[in-house]
Order: structure tokens, then sequence, then C-alpha cells
């Protein structure tokens, strides 16, 4: 047992300040906030927090809103300092504390993991004790836990203490002192929820629940439920809803004067209490927008929405007027939230913790084509039951049973830690779909975009069909000029695959990629399928046990892509979702990757089975980062699952583009066939969000021993530069072509130069066909004689759709067009995402009916603006292309494009 | 720049109006909620929508100013404000009375700050002091009516009641030398003839290794040692411990910042200093700058100051012709401009990483410490920040040597060896004495000299019954402090024997004081008995726990009897929580709620329905609670003060929640 250091009395205040006790290091050096480095991830502290102790860095990356770690422009994880918060959370992750107990010790209001704390609310207050000289020396102030910076050998205490005490570090610190630490933390703690009670906690405004408490459960974990009297808010305090000088009320009440109706509800009754509403929360509440209620009364100024806005979200609309007592949070210069320039995404209300800002009314997705009618817009009407529909309750207890590969069978929740807001705002995002007994139901089809994904309970079979890898058919002029797809054969296609209900989730990657499903899934559920029933232990463990002599439907979620956004930033929830990503991914790049052309389906099966099991790794990569490099020792193969990457060398500083290559297509796999390991030949780095299969080498060599046809295979292997491309471009073309990001395109709107009059007929018929607002733009850069006008390109990736709140952004059926749905609430956010400048912000011809307006009528500016995006004509003729007269205008992929070029150039040189 | 921005559109329109503020974000590319969070927390600026009156008059409400009837003034029935409504009909010329936080001006009580829109050049405000009501509305009437004001009371022609013939801080005066910085240029004569560059320790040196180093390379800053100076900002950390981390830190730019935001209640000594004495804050500015490798200086001045602003403003002018600052310091070629910073308001500025937020365009909000400023100061770059009477003490202590200083100390009467306390300082003392006023006395000096002796305040008017020993912040002190009369000979060893362990000279003074004021059993101090020295003050709490920590601050405001002290602990109160920025919990709605307890305790005494014996100890408990959580949780000390006042009120003058005294 270490020798016990000697602990210095604190109990006197003696005089001789210093610097603050904690500004100083052990060897009384001042402790500099410099900029974390990427060290420190390596450089280990142990902290021991109420007798645990938990090794954690000195440094951890940062992470975005969904767990994801962030990088810098040069791909490496970007650090950020370890808090004494992170060290519980590290305590939680193994199994040490359970959530609740995590929760009960060091409750938190104002932090949130993935935005950067700010240390106000004080609920999280620890005491600590340092390292100083030598010797443990006990803090005087207590410490914000999410904001403070661990240190080697601190002793941290909560309110809760020394219970679950480890016996080793009883030596290291005097137990009084550590009671009356706890004792001091505990009574500080309970007073400041008992404040923020006393003056926010109120009763909610409508009839629904529309958000989660988060000061009330903290109140309950701390078992404070009420203010005592003499605590209590004065009543005679003004609300803080209402502008205090009559300039402040930037126009008068009631904002919205028209009765608002919309053809979208249907029944007269609804439309009613829908108006009601909305009068309701305009006198009350004026601070509002059209899709949050904002309630400053509830506001503990836990800033969790400013952040929101700003770190979460690019918008910067929120921040704080005031001073004091009264300060509150605002939008610009205290405009009225609707008034505002507030894209109304969402993140402020779906962040705050009291439901200071609550949901005003439902969105109404469109990933169903009925979903708008069935779910009304009040969020305090509810729906029918039998639409499939389910409510935010409903949604918040889903459960499923899952099969973990790695852990075996487990029950998850996979909406637990959506926050209620969300899940009330998005109500008819998650539809249940039951299939009973001896019943079979198509889910989706092969080849269409689908921006949802299944949800299953655990039972049931799941029939996956393909047409095959079908050959690259070779469009003739004709095919190119009109841009046609190729249009899907009636048939499903042979059966690949059956999965079972218990493997979480199906379709996850079209939902989460954009790409068309890849294989058609029909749910069947057997005439003796059983029934599945949620119980729970002694211990409140939960289990999910199928019921045999039961007979119960299969039961499958189908979620919107938002939703499963949302799912995704809880950490358990990434894991097993992740998990299963990672196996099909693995599957997917066998079954149709290049490399395994020459094995049979038996043989694909089998080389899965082996990869899996050796030890196959997914890998995802960003847009510029490196995954090989010239020179390297090589030593593992790589098959991409999805996205661009461009392989180049590097000569005289500059880089040489040697070709493309995209999703089925491997590389890596030279260097690896001979006997000793080679030299890697060339650079590869990614161009857009790529996601990789990493063999190690050693596993291919043994696989190529296992299937030598895969050997031979490779012998023969020819390779263009850039798939579906004949001509071998030249390097300065290709760097062009990847400069320029043609390769993401599938329908690229080009101007043959050599023809092209620039009459501006295409954007004429453009407009025409749009309400006047014409979606391209015939500027833009040019690759060889061709013009590529600025109008959507149809992505392999598209940016676009990334983080959409409302899910209004996405591909539907079989078509590649963008949709922007009318439901799109004007955030901006897909026109900022696009590269190629595409999607333009445009002015409704109708007013959204459920927008703010001025009294006179007139709604305001983001509520009357949408974003708008070519529509390929609905996937009829593009007008552009039709109405050129100069046959000037076509829509080419980027490959066609890139050929074209090719063609031109070989025929001028020959 | 928002804030100089601002401050710019608020000098040409008298507010802030909308579309200027929204022309501003488009114009500097900042966010319309940066500028809002900026425009609304500080009080020199005035919103459109707060609907600016035309005629504005502030009233201070604050401890002297409310001790000399500012709460009359400000009554919305009886008072100004009724008159402002009724001008305001009566001319159809919007006018507005209302209250603000201290002025400054305490020892003129009550002071009003007044503006008329559009203002004329140059000028920003009219104040006057020490005004009868009658006067007052004379005044209002005559901006009301467009006539021109009268006359203002301008802190330039007003001389305070003072010593300061004889302050040592001025040292070319003492000395008879023209004020030529003298003291920058002996640093810069030893720069040059340094034979090696001049160059911070080593970041492994330390203890004795590190003095030697700093004795052979920077004997100036051991002088700075020597002279035990302490900030006077109200921390009292040693001056040499900043300037010594400062100048370690490795860093390009490094700032030096003089906190010239003088808002607490009582104080007023800087607005002396700064006024009549420019020159030494300045010559301290570049001293701290040139001592430490800083890049440049600001001085922070609260906009109350005008004229202590121009003041400054003509002296940096002065050095830079000089060549003590601007562009090469004496020929050394070293860079080392001084600027002044013309504070947007706010008491919470004082608090020094409040002050940096604010010089950085941003709400005036205290930080999480650490880091420290010495660290991640200014523009995140290692930063002096001192109080200005802190760093106008350093011509002294170059020029006449560190012992010089410390020697200025009170000694303990008697003769040849008797150990003293170290250096001297300035205290600003209004309320009821005779000559309230600034006062340069020797630390340690007894505070019944100060208050008593014709050189300093003459006196009080009338019978003393309690002090603030620190603006609001140290509560009310009563002239008998009770303390426990069972402290025995071996308590009083032990504590002795722990202040050794810190400073065996501090260990002396308190053995000398046990002896000679307090014998054994005594259940009474007597406040005027207790030496002005901050470190004593807390070695005095240390060992006699009172029920509430005193404070010793720079401005000292006494109480004569018949003063309703439960009324001031809640006007002390009300300060707090009108300066509390609002960013953590504990300060924003703790120190509501001490006004709120407070309020009502002065509502049920004015209906006379006093509390009851346990519903008093009732309270007596919440109020201790709420002050141990906001001492404990609150970022800055801003939340760790606001609660003593009405502690101490509760604990020193519990007959008064009952009575109030005629």
């Amino acid at each position: 047992m270490p020798d016990a250091p000697t602990t210095v009395d604190d109990t006197l205040a003696l005089g001789r300040e210093e610097e603050s006790l904690f500004a100083r290091d052990d060897n009384d050096i001042l402790i500099r906030r410099e900029k974390e480095t990427r060290e420190r991830f390596k450089d280990i502290v142990t902290v021991v927090i109420d007798g645990y102790p938990v090794e954690v860095p000195r440094a951890v990356p940062r992470t975005d809103a969904l767990g994801n770690p962030l990088r810098d422009a040069d791909g490496g994880l970007i650090p950020r300092t370890t808090t004494i918060h992170d060290a519980a959370a590290e305590l939680v992750a193994r199994g040490l504390w359970t959530d609740e107990e995590f929760q009960t010790r060091i409750p938190t209001l104002c932090h949130q993991r993935h935005i950067t704390p700010v240390g106000v609310c004080r609920m999280c207050s620890v005491h600590i004790s340092s390292m100083k000289r030598g010797k443990i020396t006990p803090g005087r102030k207590l410490v914000p836990a999410c904001q403070h910076r661990v240190e080697s050998n601190m002793v941290v205490t909560t309110r809760i203490a020394a219970t679950g005490y480890n016996p080793d570090a009883i030596a290291t610190a005097d137990m009084n002192a550590v009671e009356r630490f706890a004792g001091e933390v505990n009574d500080s703690v309970r007073l400041l929820a008992e404040f923020l009670i006393a003056d926010h906690a109120r009763s909610d405004f409508g009839t629904a629940k529309r958000h989660d408490d988060e000061l009330r459960a903290v109140g309950v974990a701390l078992g404070v439920q009420k203010a005592r009297e003499r605590l209590r808010r004065d009543p005679e305090q003004p609300s803080r809803n209402l502008p205090t000088t009559e300039k402040a009320r930037r126009f008068s009440l009631p904002l919205a004067s028209a009765p608002i109706v919309d053809e979208r509800i249907p029944n007269p009754k609804d439309a009613e209490e829908w108006n009601e509403w909305n009068a309701a929360v305009d006198a009350n509440f004026p601070y509002s927008s059209r899709t949050v209620v904002v309630d400053h009364d509830k506001c503990i100024l836990c800033d969790r929405c400013v952040r929101a806005c700003s770190e979460v979200k690019p918008f910067k609309v929120i921040g704080h007027t005031g001073k004091g007592y009264s300060t509150r949070i605002s939008f610009d210069l205290d405009n009225l939230m609707g008034e505002s320039s507030c894209v109304q995404c969402g993140e402020c209300m779906t962040s705050c913790p009291t439901g200071a800002l609550s949901l005003r009314r439902r969105v109404q997705p469109r990933a169903w084509s009925d979903s708008p009618h069935q779910i009304p817009m009040n969020p305090n009407s509810t729906f029918r039951s039998d639409s499939g529909f389910l409510t935010a309750d409903q949604i918040s207890k889903v459960w499923l049973r899952y099969e973990s590969p790695t852990r075996g069978p487990r029950v998850i929740f996979p909406f637990r830690t959506v926050p209620y807001a969300y899940l009330k705002w998005n109500e008819g995002a998650v539809r249940k779909w039951e299939i009973a007994p001896g019943e079979r139901k198509t889910l989706c089809l092969e080849g269409e975009y689908g921006s949802t994904a299944f949800l299953l309970q655990g039972t049931g079979t799941f029939e996956l069909f393909s047409r095959g890898a079908t050959p690259k058919e070779q469009p003739g002029f004709f095919a190119r000029l009109f841009g046609k797809t190729a249009t899907p054969d009636s048939g499903i296609g042979s059966l690949i695959k059956i999965a079972t209900g218990d493997e979480l989730v199906l379709g996850e990657m079209a939902c989460l990629t954009n790409r068309p499903r890849t294989a058609t899934v029909v749910a069947v559920a057997e005439a003796d399928n059983p029934r599945l029933v949620l119980s729970k232990d002694k211990e409140g463990w939960v289990s999910a046990t199928i019921d045999k002599s039961a007979r119960g439907p299969v039961v499958v979620y189908e979620v919107t892509r938002n939703m499963l956004d949302m799912v995704l930033r809880s950490a358990v929830a990434r894991d097993d979702l992740q998990e299963m990503y990672t196996f099909r991914a693995i599957q997917t790049c066998v079954s149709g990757g290049r490399l395994f052309s020459p094995l049979n389906a038996e043989e694909r099966d089998s080389a899965t089975f082996f990869l899996l099991k050796e030890g196959a790794e997914f890998r995802r990569v960003e847009p510029g980062d490196g995954v090989v490099a010239e020179g390297d020792l090589a030593s593992d193969l790589y098959l991409i699952r999805l996205g661009t990457v461009r392989v180049f060398r590097t000569t005289g500083g500059r880089e040489q583009v040697l070709s493309l290559l995209t999703a089925g297509d491997f590389f890596g796999e030279r260097a690896l066939l001979s006997d000793t390991p080679g030299m890697r030949s060339a650079s590869v780095a990614a161009l857009d969000a790529v996601e990789l299969v990493r063999v190690p080498g050693v596993v291919f060599r043994q696989l190529c021993d296992k299937f030598p046809k895969l050997r031979e295979g490779l012998a023969t292997l020819s390779r263009p530069s850039v798939v579906g491309v004949t001509h071998e471009p030249t390097p300065s073309i290709l760097n062009e072509y990847v400069r320029q990001s043609l390769f993401q395109g599938q329908r690229l709107l080009v101007l043959d130069l050599k023809s092209c009059t620039r009459c501006d007929e295409c954007t004429r018929a453009c407009a025409d066909s749009h309400d006047g607002n014409a979606r391209l733009l015939r500027e833009g850069l040019r690759f060889g004689d061709f013009l590529v006008a600025t109008s959507c390109r149809s992505c392999h990736k598209p940016y676009c759709m990334e983080g959409c709140p409302v899910d209004a952004i996405h591909r539907r059926g079989n078509h590649l067009e963008v949709v922007i749905e009318n439901h799109c609430i004007g955030c901006g956010l897909c026109e900022r995402n696009c590269p190629y400048g595409s999607i333009h912000m445009v002015s409704r011809a109708e007013p959204n009916t459920a927008a703010t307006a001025h009294p006179d009528g007139q709604p305001h500016l983001t509520a009357a603006r949408r974003a708008v995006n070519c529509d390929l004509c609905n996937g009829g003729k593009p007008f552009c292309v039709e109405a050129c007269p100069h046959e000037a205008a076509i829509r080419l992929s980027g490959p066609d494009l890139l050929d074209e070029v090719l063609e031109r150039l070989q025929n001028q040189n020959g | 720049m928002i804030v100089q921005r601002l401050r710019e559109i608020q000098n040409r329109y008298g507010f802030l109006p909308d579309n200027e503020l929204r022309e501003l974000a488009q114009s500097t590319g900042v966010p319309l909620y940066r500028i809002e969070e900026v425009s609304s927390f500080f009080p020199a600026f005035q919103l459109e929508r707060s609907d600016p009156p035309e005629v504005l008059v502030r009233i201070c409400r604050d401890m002297s100013c409310h001790h000399k009837g500012a709460a009359a003034l400000l009554d919305p029935k009886a008072g100004l404000p009724a008159l402002a409504q009724e001008l305001s009909v009566k001319l159809k010329r919007p006018v507005r009375v209302e209250g603000v936080s201290c002025l400054g001006r305490c020892d003129r009580a009550p002071a009003a700050w007044t503006e008329r829109r559009p203002m004329p050049e140059g000028i920003h405000a009219w104040v006057y002091a020490a005004k009868s009501p009658d006067q007052l509305t004379d005044i209002i009437r005559k901006l009301a009516s467009g006539e021109s004001p009268p006359a203002p009371d301008e802190d330039l022609e007003y001389l305070p009641h003072s010593n300061a013939k004889s302050w040592e801080i001025d040292v070319y005066r003492r000395e008879g030398w023209p004020r030529d910085y003298r003291a920058v240029r002996k640093f810069t004569q030893f720069i040059t003839d340094l034979p090696k560059r001049f160059t911070p320790p080593p970041r492994e040196l330390s203890g004795k290794e590190l003095d030697a180093y700093i004795r052979d390379f920077h004997p100036l800053l051991t002088e700075l040692k020597a002279s035990g100076l302490l900030g006077m900002g109200g921390a009292g950390a040693p001056a040499y411990q900043k300037w010594l981390d400062v100048w370690r830190e490795p860093a390009s730019e490094k700032y030096i910042v003089a906190n010239g935001d003088e808002s607490e209640p009582g104080t007023f000594k800087d607005r002396e200093l700064m006024l009549r004495s420019p020159h030494l804050l300045v010559e301290g500015v570049i001293l701290a700058g040139l001592m430490t490798g800083a890049s440049a200086g600001y001085i922070f001045v609260r906009h109350e100051y005008p004229e202590q602003i121009h003041a400054l403003r003509d002296e940096i002018h002065r050095a830079v012709q000089r060549g003590a600052c601007g562009p090469d310091v004496f020929g050394t070629g070293r860079a080392f401009p001084v600027e002044v910073f013309e504070s947007p308001g706010g008491y919470i500025c004082g608090e020094q990483s409040a002050l940096i937020e604010a010089m950085e365009d941003r709400r005036g909000q205290p930080r999480n410490r650490p880091p420290e400023l010495t660290t991640n100061g200014l523009r995140d770059k290692p930063t002096v920040v001192n109080n200005v009477e802190t760093l106008a003490w350093t011509p002294f202590i170059m020029l006449r040597g560190g012992a010089a200083y410390a020697s200025g100390g009170w000694r303990l009467p008697g003769d040849g060896e008797q150990p003293a306390f170290s250096g001297r300082r300035l205290f600003s003392i209004s309320g009821d004495v005779q000559r309230p006023g600034v006062f340069e006395v020797p630390v340690g000096l007894p505070l019944r000299e100060l208050i008593e002796s014709p050189d300093y305040c003459g006196g009080v008017k009338g019978r003393l019954k309690a002090i603030a020993t620190s603006g609001p912040s140290g509560g009310l002190l009563p002239a008998l402090l009770p303390i426990d009369p069972k402290l025995d000979e071996k308590k009083r060893a032990d504590a002795v024997a722990r202040i050794r362990e810190r400073s065996a000279t501090d260990a002396e003074l308190m053995a000398w004081f046990l002896r000679t004021h307090l014998p054994l059993g005594a259940a009474t101090l007597d406040l005027l008995a207790v030496p002005l020295d901050l470190n004593f003050f807390r070695n005095l709490h240390a060992l006699l726990r009172f029920p509430v920590e005193p404070m010793l601050g720079a401005g000292l405001v006494v109480y004569a009897e018949g003063t309703d002290i439960l009324d001031a602990a809640v006007n002390f109160s009300e300060f707090y929580r009108n300066e509390s920025c609002g960013k953590c919990v504990p300060c924003r709605i703790g120190s509501q709620k001490l006004v709120q307890i407070g309020s009502d305790l002065l509502r049920r005494r004015d209906l006379d329905v006093g509390l009851e014996g346990p519903e008093t100890d009732g309270l007596k408990a919440d109020v201790r609670e709420i002050t141990k959580t906001l001492q404990l949780t609150s970022i800055c000390g801003l939340g760790y003060v606001a609660p003593i006042p009405l502690a101490t009120a509760l604990a020193y003058f519990p007959e008064e929640l009952a009575k109030k005294p005629s």
C-alpha cells in the first residue's frame, strides 16, 4: 500500500492569498490551456471518483452530435481535454456504474457530451483534491465536473461519496473529510436544484406531453420536488414571455390573426383545434415560431440551445439578451423566433432540457404517400391508431430482440435516447408493420431509392431477392441524349439470402448512404410464427423470450432517415447498428465485389465467412483522407464498399491521378501477391465518404490459397482507369475530371459548346416549367468541349441530403432525381451542403400555411422559403434538353462525359 | 472592435438603433445574436427597444447614495420618476428618471447622471453630485424644457478630503522631480547595460535557483518581490507572482491590462489616482510591460469616468512624445503601445476574466478558471491584469526600492525591533464621517486612527453604528463584534502556530493583537482596534471564526446611529442582484432569492408582522445555506460575496428584524 500523503487542513481560511489552488500543477507551474495535442491521447492519468479509480487519457477525440470523431484538414482526430465527467462516463462504459448511478452522483443539466462545456448550471459540482507539492490538497471551492480537466492523482468526491468505496483508495484520503465534502456537494447541488425548480418548473402548456423534463428528473434524483416557501418565485414577478416595453414587442398580437386553413387537414374539427392551439400559443408565448413554442419562464439558461444553434448546427441565431436575473435567450436582435433568421431546424427544441422550447406543430413526413393525411399538425391531436404510425410514447417504448454476432442475445430500445421533443415532432416517422402468421409482405424493391430502414423486432424470416449484377448497359446515342434510365425488369430476381428476424435491421444502407436498395426484401411470417414476450427479472434486467405456444405477428418498424440519424446519436444504438452494418458491408463487398467475380455463389458465401472469421475490418474514410501512401510497406488489401477513391503518384510535388476506383473495386492486391511484401507503387485517397473493408495481407494470401481461382482471375484482370470509360484518359484530363468532381455525376447537364449558341432556351424552358424559377444556371466550368452547367448532378454521394431535419430531401422509387418535398422548412441546410451550388432557396409561390404571419397577412421570410432543385422533370425528358434547338444540351453521367471528351480528342488527333 | 463600434453608434444617436446594429453585423460578419448579446448586456448601451427617452436621468441607488436618500428620490410615486412622468406629458418630450448602479461619486452622494439627446459634441453626460432634491428637480425641469443645463459637478473641480500632499505613491511630487518616466528609464538603462540577452528563466528552474536567476538577471523584479506589494483589487495576490508568471510564459505576445473598472460602491480611490496622477498609472503599465516582455498595454476604465479617460489619454500622448512608450521605448528598440479601453460598464467587468471577455467583444461574464489569465488571458495570450493602484505603486518601488515601500507599513507602538506591517495603500471613505475622501495610509493602521484622526476622516458624524469595510461585499460590521468567550490559551496558540507556517511576521502581529486587545474571556472585539491589513482580516477570521467572513476592501462606508441596517443590507443585496452577470445558476438565482428574502423581511417589519423565534431560526439557517452554496459553487467572487450583506445583518443586528431603528 502506498504511503498516505498528509492532508492539509483547509478549515482555516488563512491569509496570504496565492493563485487559486488548482491553477498550478504538481511542479508549481501554472497550468496553461494549450491546444490539446494528439500525444495526449496516450498520456494516461488515474483519477479516483468516489473511490473508483479510473484510468483515462488526458485528451479524447472531439465528436459530433452523432458521436463520430471529428477530424481536421489533415485527417487527424481533433483532441479535446478530458474532463471529470468524461472520466465518470468511463466508469459507466466499464460497467462499474449504471447510467442511473452516474446521473445520481453527477447530475447534469447544462452539459451534453457533444457540445463545449460551459459549466453554468453547476449541478455537476464535485469536490476535488489534487496533488500539490507532494500533499493531497483539498479544494476550497467546488468545481464543475463537466468542464474541469482531469489531473493525475486527482481525488473526486461527488454528492454520494463513499458508497462503493474502493478499499485500496481509502488509504489515500481522510474518510471524515470525504464525508464532509460529499455533504457540501450534496447540500449545494440540492439547493441549486431547488432554485431552478422554484423559478422555472412551470406546469405544461397544451394537452399533450411534448418534451422531456430533465429539470424534474434531476429534482427527483436529488429528492428535491418543490421549493420551500421562502424561495418560491414571487408571483408578482411579470412573465418573461411578455415584452417589457412597447417597442420590444416587435409587432402587435395576435400574430396569426387570420385563421389557418390547411388543405392537408381534411377533418374540419382538426382545423378548428389547430387554429385554437395556434391562437393560444400566440397569445401566451409571443416569442414562438411556427415550429417551436418559446416559453421563457421555463428557461434555465443552460445554453444548450445556444450551443446547438452554433456548434451542432451552423445557424448562429440564438444568444442571450439582458443581464443577470433578467437574462433571456434571444433570437438575432431579440426578435420573435418566427421573425428571426431562424430556419426552424428544431435542434434547439430537441436539446432543451425543460421544455422552454417545445413543439408547436408536427412534421408530416412524406416517406409514405399516405402519411400527411394521417398525421395532424397539431401536436395535441391524436391520430388514428390503425394507421401503423406510432406516437412518441409508443416509439420510445419500441424494443427489439437482437442476436449480436459477438455479444449474444440482447434486447435494445433504439429510441430511448432520442429526445422526446424530437419523437413528438416526428410522430409519423416510425411506422409499425405487423405481418400476421401465414402472410407475406414486400418491404422494399431492389433499385429503388429508399429513405427508410427496417428495424426487426425479432421473429420471422426475410427473403432477399436480387436480379444479380446486370452487365453495365452501354446506352446508345439517343438514350444518352434523353437521359433515359435503364428500366428495371419486372421480376424481382432470384432469392439470394434469407435473413432472420433477430438481425436487428434491414435496408439501413440505402437509408444511410442514399444509395438504391440492393435487394428486394419480403417479410415472411410462417403460419406458426411464435409470439415474442418482453420480461423483466428481479434485478430489473430485461429479456425477450419466444413463446412457442402462442402465435404472433412478425413486427417490423420502418423508420425514416432523420429518425435513424437521431437513433445513432446514442452510443449504445450506434454500437449495435454498427455491428450489423459492418457485417453486411463485408457481405456486400464479397458478394458483389469484382475481386470475387471468378467465384460462384457458394464459394462467395464461404469466402465471406472466412473473411469475417479471420478478421476483415470495416473502415470509414473521410473525404480527403489517405488510405495508403506511395512507398509504404504493403500489408493489406482493401475492398471498396462505398464511395470513390483516387489512385495517384506524386512526382515533382505534383499529384498525378492514375485512376479512380468506386464501389465494388479493390486495391492494394499487387504488392501482396508476391511472397515478400512489396512497396506501395501509388497512393490512394478518398474523394468522398468512403467505406472500405480491410483484409490483412496474410488473410488475403490464405484466401488465395483456398480459392486458386482468385489468383488466376487477378492475373488476367484488366482494369480501366475509370470504370465505365473505354478510352484511356491522359493524366491532365483525369486530374481535371477529379478536380471538377465530375465522377460524382449521374446526370450532369452539359452543353456542347461547339453547337450551343447561348440562346438560353434551356434556362427559359426550365423556368417555364417550374413556377418561373429556373433551377439551372447556364454557367459552370468547362470540360473539353462541354460546359458543365450548374444544375443538379444527381450525385452518387448526395451531400445535400445530410442532416435534413425533417427528411424533406430524398430520392424516391427508382428515380434518380433528388426530390425536395413541400414540407421543406426552408432551413437552407441542403443549399449549404451542395458543393456545386445546384440547390436554391426560393420564395414559395404559395406561402406555407403553417407559417407565422404579420398582421398584414404577409408570411415571414423563412416561412415563405423553400429549397428547390432540378427534379429531372419528374423522370420524364428534362425540358432543358428537350428545348435546346441545337441539340447542344445533354444529360450525361460523369464517365460518359469523360468518354465523349476522350473520343473527340482521339478523333482530332487521329 | 464591436464594443468600440457600438460606442460610436451610441454616441451618434444616443442609443443603438436596430438597423444600425444590423448594418454592423453585416459589415463585420458577426452574427446578429452576438451583437445582441453584447449590446444588451452593458449599461453603457441603450437599445432602441428599451424606448430611450430624450432626457435620461440616472440616480445612483447604491450604498452611500442610498444612505443619502436616493431611495426617496427614486420613489415612483412621490420622487423624481413622478416628475419625469409629469414633464413627459406636459412637454411632450419623453423624460425618464431611473436608478443606476454606483457612479463612483460616493463622497458626494447622491450622484446623478444626466443625458439629453443629442448630446453636444465631446460631452458624455452631465454629472451632478450632492444635490438636494429641489436642485435635482430644477435640473430635470431645465433639461426637459430644452434650456441649457446648470454647470455639472466635475471631478476635476472637486477636491475630496485627502492627505494627497503627503502621498508617497506620487514619487515625483514628493521628490520634487519632473514626471519624466525615470522608473522606465531606469529599467531600459539596465537592459541596455546588460551584457547578455534579457531572457526569462528556463521553465525547469524553481525555488532558490529561480530566485537567484531573477536576482541576477531581473533585479527590479526582485525589488517588487521585496516590496511585498499586494494586488489592490480585492483578492490581494502578490503582484510579483503575477509578473513573474507572465514573464516566464513563452509567448510572442503578452498583454498588460490595468483594471480601472472601479465600480464597487464606496470605492473611488482610482478615480482620484487616474484623474490627478495619470502618469503613475501609465508608467506602471509601461514598467509591467517591459519587465514581463509584454507587447501592449491597455487601461480599462469605466465609462462613467470620462474626465479620467481624458486625463489618461493626454498622459499617454505625453509619454509617447517623451519616448517612454510607443514604437521605441527610450531607444531600446522595444515597442510598447499603451491604449485606453473605455469600459462599456458594469460592476462585473471589474472581475478580471469578465473584463477580458468584455475586451474581446463578448458579454462581461467571468470565465471558469483555471486556466488563469496569466497563461490564457486577452486573446488567449499571457496577461497581467492589475488594479490601477497596484500599477501606480510600481514607479515608487522601482525608484526607491522594494524595502522603502515595505517599510511604509504601520509599526506596533513601542521602540526597537517591533514587527511591522508592510506597505501603504489608499482607502476611500464615505458615509457618516466628517471628512469623506481618499487617504493614503500605512497598511496595518488601526481602523480607529483612520476614522478618528483629524489627518484622515476626522471622526464620525454622530455615534458609530456600523462600518462596511469592503464596499457592500463585507456586509455591515458592528462597532463591537461578538466573539466566542471560550477561546482559551491553547486554541489561540494553535492558531498562531498555524499562521506562523505561512508567515512569521503575521503570527507575531497576531500574537501582539491578542495580547493587547483580546483578553481571555472577552466576548466582543472592538472593530476600530483592528489593523487595516487584508491578511490580518483573514487570519483573524481563521482564529475567531466569525459567523460571517469579514472582508477588507478599498472602500469603507461608515454608518452612524440611526441607520436602518436591514434596509442597507437589502440595498447591498440588490446591488449584487442587479450586477450579477447571470451566467451561473447560484449567483443568478441566489442573488435574487436573497433580495426576495430581504425585501420580505422589510415588508413584514413595516407591517409590524415580525418573525417568530423558530421562524427567525429557519430564516437564518436558509440564509446560511444559500451563503455556503453560493460561496462553493459560483464561478466568480460576485457570487461569493453576494450573500454576505444579508448574512451580517442577521448575525449582528437581529433586533432590527422586528423593529426599525429610530
